[in-house]
């Protein structure tokens, strides 16, 4: 039994791969999806969310435990988050999704930017890579953008 | 491995969730809206689908939105003899604004750059015209440049049309109203000729449907009577859907309003010397004038229209003197040695600031606290005339981040 203050009720939540996560409402309500399901009442069973898998259902609350906490401050928060988005592509890629799915523009905001800053530069034959990305132009197509854009690739 | 095939090798940093990403557009848009621009136009190469997300009006509006709302200048471009340009930064505080800029120089890169000279900044565009345009053409010759995505577009208008003669054209770009930019050409008709006066009539280029069509009045095409040299079609200043332009003492200023293409006349503050300087910043007009009873050089107020168009109010009294201490010249001469380049209105009114030009430097004046600093060192003007002041507000366009394409 948790001795915390805080008289906020649990719920819990279910990620794509069965995993159940216990997580205080006013925690998981960051989330604007669960919180409408909250506020329409249908949230009492586990919640199934089954486009998040567990682990980045765990990094997902433990962004939202932090910023659900009153008494971070706004320089304490910034500090924190350049701290959690210090992680590998593959669970930012992740993460977007989940932030997206789950609706938490904060989140979706703050690693939007993270990736953008990460791939930023980088030729576009490196970001098709990334993405697994089909080069749809000819040749000829290509060519002409470049030119159009010569600057950019300075 | 055909670098245009589908690839089938599976890349050390790809990952199912990152091709996840690439599948939903919201999300590309929502990583590509926090990129810097010469980023961005690199990504147009990356397939169709970025190469239309990127170029789609919608997001270039949201694109500025996010990094310049409120289409804040960075800074000054100040037209000098060779047809170059010397950029004064406005904003070295705002790093964000500032790295986007700092990714490319300010240049044209016109082909066989022949130099240009800037005839108006509006929300991020500018009009430029090429240097070796005459007046005695038969054709005027314009681009329309956006300095932030180093694209443009080339314009051609006839200097003798219409059994007129092209004196201006100017700009109007409001991305609040329309993705696309109007051009508004005056003309000064041969008939009717009742000298001093003269009229000239209105005609307004679209770029979204590409054509030139007379500004009309019930029917007829727009005409103006005014005093030839009174009135400066050449120096227009947009600001709430209308071109405004300044009148000399004794002259009436005008306004062309752009939605309804209705010409109005304003007020001008009587009986007092105007100062050298008519622009806008955050939707306020502001002109300098001077106090002819107490009159100083480095004393004026600076005045603002009012909302209805009734008249002018004080909005800022001026007193320089204490840049005067470190450049006596300023109170030198009957209008002094320097001039008023900019009012920039800030988002917090007590950083609003006023830019000005004394011999060989820029200086931000803060409108508030009286503090100031020198911006930077200019090139001197080879084409003022030494006597007065090395450039004027007319000299000085705005230089605003924002994507749009032309």
């Amino acid at each position: 039994m948790s001795l915390s203050p805080s008289t906020s009720k649990m719920l819990s939540l279910k990620s794509s791969d069965g995993k159940v996560l216990e997580v205080e409402e006013h925690v998981a309500v960051l989330c604007e999806t669960i919180k409408s399901l909250v506020e329409d009442g249908c949230a009492d069973s586990p919640i199934p969310l089954a486009n998040v898998d567990g682990a980045t259902l765990g990094n997902v609350m433990e962004w939202c435990k932090k910023h659900a906490d009153q008494k971070a401050s706004a320089d304490d928060l910034e500090d924190w988050d350049a701290e959690f988005v210090e992680r590998d592509q593959g669970e930012l890629y992740h993460l977007i999704m989940a932030a997206n799915y789950l609706n938490i523009k904060g989140l979706l905001d703050l690693i939007c930017q993270k990736v953008a800053d990460m791939i930023k530069g980088k030729h576009p034959e490196k970001i098709r890579e990334i993405f697994n990305i089909e080069n749809d132009f000819t040749p000829e197509q290509q060519e002409q953008i470049r030119k159009d854009n010569s600057w950019a690739f300075e | 491995m055909n670098s245009s095939g589908k690839r089938n090798l599976v890349s050390v940093e790809h990952s199912p969730a990152a091709e996840s990403i690439a599948g939903n557009e919201d999300l590309v848009r929502e990583i590509l809206l926090r990129l810097p621009v010469k980023s961005l136009l690199r990504f147009e190469s990356v397939s169709k689908k970025w190469l239309s997300l990127i170029s789609d009006p919608h997001f270039a509006q949201s694109y500025t939105h996010h990094h310049n709302p409120n289409y804040e200048p960075s800074g000054l471009l100040l037209n000098n003899r060779f047809f170059r340009w010397q950029f004064i930064p406005l904003d070295d505080d705002d790093q964000s604004r500032v790295n986007l800029l700092s990714q490319g120089s300010v240049k044209f890169l016109c082909p066989d750059d022949p130099g240009f000279r800037i005839l108006q900044s509006c929300n991020g565009l500018l009009l430029c015209s090429p240097s070796h345009c005459k007046k005695r053409d038969p054709f005027f010759d314009c681009y329309i440049y956006n300095p932030t995505t180093k694209k443009y577009r080339f314009h051609r208008f006839l200097n003798r049309e219409f059994g007129a003669t092209l004196v201006a054209v100017n700009m109007v770009f409001d991305p609040s109203k329309s993705s696309h930019y109007k051009l508004i050409c005056i003309r000064e008709m041969d008939e009717p000729r009742s000298e001093p006066n003269f009229t000239y009539r209105i005609d307004i280029y679209s770029s979204e449907t590409d054509y030139l069509k007379p500004s009309s009045n019930s029917g007829s095409p727009l005409t103006i009577t005014a005093h030839r040299y009174g009135i400066y079609f050449d120096w227009p200043i947009y600001c709430n859907g209308a071109i405004h332009w300044y009148g000399d003492e004794g002259d009436t200023s005008l306004y062309f309003d752009i939605d309804t293409e209705c010409l109005k006349t304003m007020p001008m503050p009587p009986s007092r010397l105007r100062g050298w300087y008519f622009g806008e910043s955050r939707g306020h007009l502001h002109l300098m004038v001077y106090n002819l009873r107490e009159y100083c050089p480095t004393k004026f107020d600076i005045m603002e229209l009012k909302a209805d168009y009734s008249g002018w109010f004080v909005a800022y009294r001026v007193d320089l003197d204490a840049v005067a201490i470190t450049y006596p010249e300023m109170r030198c001469r009957k209008y002094g040695t320097f001039s008023v380049l900019c009012v920039v209105r800030a988002e917090k009114e007590e950083d609003s600031t006023l830019v000005i030009c004394v011999p060989g430097k820029a200086i931000s004046f803060n409108l508030h606290d009286k503090t100031w600093k020198v911006l930077c060192d200019l090139v001197p003007n080879q084409n003022a005339p030494a006597t007065i002041y090395d450039y004027g507000w007319f000299d000085a366009d705005q230089y605003i981040l924002a994507l749009c394409h032309v």
